[in-house]
């Protein structure tokens, strides 16, 4: 009889040294470790065009001036969460009587403007831009000479910037 | 274990076996602890136009980092014993949708023995099993993808911890 009490301390004791390893942390088999990992995604407003296009104003319907086309194309990428928008303009004016105006495609989530006469001073050609990754979208250049202008070659430099679309 | 010390005596009462059971039972815990440590901490990356495809026009770069070093994991005061290797993510709560981040260990030369872990595993908020060894590792190579960044996530600074939890059966 003593000896069945005797065990019975003897694992109740056994349990309250249990009890206290674990409640101190001793039973815990498992430790752990922490690393933070931090990513920052920078604003990305890309956009690029492609190469020299080569306008020849060579077509002329009687009683108007005469024009000509070309077509390019452009790319654009942007994660902004607030509305980005397209504008174009010349690096410097063109000689008298030359004009030049563009019609750029939209990508999937903005708005062309449609036909822009260029000038030196920025003029919006998309809108409304979300966030959106495309390329080979189009770029449809037109220009006309008054026959004032004496045939030449003239160059145009035009300036695309993706700007807040305020 | 000091506490457990401590204890020992007031238990002198109940006669040699209960400090016998005691000395057993604080040997055998003895026997299942385990340390896990990391090197190398916090991570960062700065994700811009460099991780671009191929500029304008293009997605960002999926995966955007691979096989890139995040850190050595030490895994010490095993006494001999095996162990198994958990991770999870916590503190995640601003992490952006579709944007994962996967784990798996190097597999060099000094991680003879080890099982598992040589594959990406995603971290998840539930702790998962990693890669499990026997004894004491001094520096296991941890191993970094990061999936899913888009044009539709958000800018600005994303974090998470992890956690890596050791445990001996």
């Amino acid at each position: 009889m003593k000896h069945s009490t005797d065990i019975r301390r003897l694992a109740l004791r056994a349990g309250i040294v249990a009890a206290i390893a674990s409640a101190s942390g001793i039973l815990h088999a498992a430790s752990s470790a922490t690393q933070d990992v931090d990513i920052t995604v920078q604003n990305v407003n890309e956009i690029s065009v492609g190469t020299t296009v080569t306008v020849n104003i060579n077509t002329a319907v009687a009683g108007a001036n005469p024009s000509g086309s070309a077509t390019s194309n452009y790319s654009i990428t942007t994660n902004s969460a607030t509305a980005k928008k397209i504008t174009a303009q010349l690096v410097s004016a063109l000689t008298t009587g030359l004009t030049l105006s563009v019609n750029l495609q939209a990508p999937s989530t903005g708005t062309s403007a449609g036909v822009t006469p260029l000038t030196t001073a920025a003029v919006d050609v998309v809108t409304s831009i979300d966030a959106v990754a495309a390329g080979s979208l189009s770029i449809s250049y037109a220009a006309t000479a008054t026959v004032a202008v004496a045939p030449n070659t003239y160059s145009a430099d035009v300036t695309y910037t993706v700007v807040d679309d305020s | 274990m000091s506490l457990l010390f401590l204890r020992l005596p007031l238990l002198a009462g109940a006669g040699k076996r209960v400090a016998y059971a005691g000395a057993i039972l604080f040997l055998a815990i003895q026997a299942r602890a385990a340390d896990v440590s990391v090197l190398g901490v916090p991570w960062t990356l700065m994700v811009g136009t460099a991780h671009l495809q191929a500029g304008a026009g293009t997605e960002f770069e999926s995966p955007i980092v691979s096989d890139v070093h995040l850190a050595f994991l030490s895994i010490t005061n095993t006494g001999g014993a095996s162990w198994n290797l958990r991770i999870a993510r916590e503190n995640a709560m601003q992490w952006p949708d579709g944007v994962s981040i996967l784990l798996k260990r190097s597999g060099g030369s000094g991680e003879a023995g080890l099982s598992d872990g040589l594959s990406y595993l995603a971290l998840t908020s539930d702790p998962q099993a990693f890669f499990s060894g026997t004894g004491d590792y001094e520096s296991v190579e941890i191993l970094v993808r990061l999936d899913g960044i888009t044009t539709a996530t958000a800018a600005g600074l994303h974090s998470l911890t992890i956690r890596y939890a050791v445990e001996v059966p």
